[in-house]
């Protein structure tokens, strides 16, 4: 009985025990609940705290992409709009170009200016690199590529001065290659200077055959190089219908799926293949056959195509009064603001050559009035229509043709301006003039074209 | 000749290789022309000063012409307008000029069959004096 008690005793004990063990578990459970729930608020509060800078930070991200690509935007911008809109209009020379544009900006551009002496000045250059820096150098080079061919005939003297100017600003490792091409339209000659540019292609209408205008030079503009680096030039005899071909390396570093690049032998086979075309026609089949070899590759660097095409001087000169051999200077006009232009290089020709101060007054009347009535007369003010003025100054004659692309009109149908009835009438006078002051007046059949000749008579 | 004296006023004309000083004198507008009268800046602008001139009904003109050391063909016929354009408001115009390139122009273009041409001060005011007073101050 005794025994019976003290085990219930015990059994009561130990429940008690166990379920004070269970209680202290309970509690222990509880405080760990609670120092989690409280880690748990801590955590999800880090936790917001992140995703709130992880969508601060994307958003900041998102603004600078969107930033960086306004700014490519702007460079692209930039690019194009150094790119000539028209192409000059230009004596004895027809042109075409292309830009091809890739994903990123590039630096290709390319021009055609006419000189001081009316040469034709063709020029395709290449920046290295791409985005805003490649920008910002092809507009520095270009502003100053536009004023050296103003100063200097000489390409080889052009790239010398450009490089010591771009390598004065810019201290990067950005530098350009270029190639610049001075022709001499009446005699058919191109003087040209290559500075680590792609080698032109030639096309010799008369031979059918490609020849490439290899030629030594330098970079541009690669700080490393300002004292070492050299230019020199070279000179080619053109013919008539001679096609010349200047291209950016983005065309020729092309690459089709296989990673092969399109290549400077196809490129030649291509442009044989329709070098009798046109020009337009000429780099069309180019690009076409450039992108049906990269099966969709994208560009990875975008290029430049600009073909010319040399006419024939002779029949240039043929209704101008002048023969091949007399080698006039020529200039071509198609507003009335390059008027002074023109009369002031006539005139100091003369004065060079020892007219009178007098002969020259009257001469300079002649030659605007010639000029003018081309322009407004004869063109009836079409700016699309041009007028071609060839003079030649020696030490015994001053003579201009001026020629215009109007129908023309009967030079003998002029009223006498000293008539009564004709004072006021503007018309007149100044064929009269012209009459009076030059020695020599002549037109041809078309009334078109008039030549003036004014002989030396003493200072 | 009893007048009113005006203010001079200097015109220099933007890119042009002219400019010009214009003052009254005793009824007349003395127009005096200073290099080359000869694209269309500098014939627009004189022409816009004639128009100005014939407008106040100031329609006795002086060019002097002392200075001048070009003039084109358009430039004579400008001259010519404004000599029919003043005759026709009953105005003058007078020419002054001594520089012998331009006298020998106006001589072959028959300027001395219509125009008053002078070639120096004494004349000018001769020929001032011949004309009556302008039909506004009447």
């Amino acid at each position: 009985m005794l025994e019976k008690t003290i085990d219930t005793e015990f059994s009561e004990i130990s429940q008690r025990t166990r379920i004070a063990s269970l209680l202290f578990q309970i509690r222990q459970l509880r405080l760990q609940n609670r120092v989690l729930l409280k880690k748990n608020n801590s955590l999800e509060k880090d936790l917001w705290q992140q995703e709130l800078q992880i969508k601060q930070l994307t958003h900041y991200l998102s603004s600078i992409n969107s930033e960086f690509d306004e700014e490519m935007e702007t460079a692209k911008k930039i690019q194009e709009g150094l790119m000539p809109k028209t192409l000059p209009e230009m004596i004895n020379i027809d042109s075409a170009a292309v830009y091809i544009p890739a994903s990123k900006v590039g630096g290709d551009l390319y021009d055609i200016m006419i000189t001081p002496s009316q040469k034709t000045a063709v020029l395709i250059f290449d920046v290295s690199g791409h985005g805003i820096p490649a920008a910002l150098v092809g507009a520095m080079a270009k502003m100053l590529f536009a004023h050296f061919i103003e100063k200097t005939e000489s390409p080889a003297e052009v790239f010398r001065l450009i490089n010591k100017q771009i390598c004065s600003f810019i201290k990067t490792e950005q530098y350009l290659t270029a190639f610049l091409g001075i022709i001499d339209p009446v005699k058919n000659i191109m003087t040209y200077s290559r500075a680590g540019h792609v080698p032109p292609l030639v096309y010799r209408k008369n031979e059918q055959k490609i020849i490439s205008l290899d030629s030594r030079g330098f970079f541009i503009g690669h700080s490393a190089l300002e004292n070492l680096a050299e230019y020199w030039e070279q000179t080619i005899n053109l013919e008539p219908g001679d096609k010349i071909l200047f291209y950016t390396d983005g065309l020729t570093e092309g690459r089709n799926p296989q990673g092969v690049l399109y290549g400077n032998e196809r490129l030649k086979a291509v442009y044989s293949s329709c070098a009798e075309n046109n020009l337009d026609s000429i780099l069309d089949n180019i690009v076409s056959d450039q992108t049906s070899f990269r099966r969709g590759m994208p560009l990875r660097d975008d290029f430049t195509l600009l073909c010319i095409e040399l006419g024939n001087s002779e029949s240039l000169l043929k209704d101008s009064g002048f023969t091949p051999e007399d080698q006039p200077e020529i200039r071509i006009l198609n507003s009335h603001t390059e008027i002074e232009k023109t009369c002031d290089l006539i005139l100091k020709e003369m004065d060079k050559r020892g007219f009178s101060e007098k002969c020259i007054k009257q001469f300079k009347l002649c030659i605007y009035e010639m000029i003018t009535n081309a322009l407004l007369h004869g063109n009836r003010g079409d700016t699309s229509k041009k007028v071609i003025v060839f003079y030649k100054i020696t030490l015994f004659a001053a003579t201009i043709s001026v020629l215009d692309e109007g129908e023309g009109f009967n030079y003998n149908d002029i009223p006498n301006p000293l008539l009564p009835e004709n004072r006021i009438k503007d018309h007149g006078r100044g064929l009269f003039l012209i009459r009076r002051y030059l020695d020599e007046v002549t037109f041809n059949e078309r009334g078109n074209r008039i030549t003036g000749r004014k002989y030396y008579s003493g200072k | 000749m009893n007048g009113e004296t005006g203010l001079l006023v200097v015109n220099i004309i933007a890119e042009s290789k002219m400019e010009f000083f214009q003052f009254i004198l005793n009824d007349a507008v003395h127009i005096s022309l200073i290099g080359q009268l000869w694209q269309k800046e500098e014939l627009s602008a004189l022409s816009d000063a004639i128009d100005s001139c014939i407008h106040q009904q100031q329609n006795i003109v002086v060019l002097d012409l002392q200075r001048l050391s070009f003039i084109s063909n358009q430039g004579l016929g400008l001259l010519v307008r404004i000599h029919s354009t003043l005759e026709a408001a009953g105005g003058n115009l007078i020419l002054n000029c001594n520089n012998s390139d331009i006298l020998e122009l106006f001589r072959i273009s028959g300027f001395g069959e219509f125009m008053k041409i002078v070639n120096n001060q004494i004349e000018l005011q001769q020929i001032l004096a011949s004309i009556p007073a302008k039909i506004s101050h009447v």
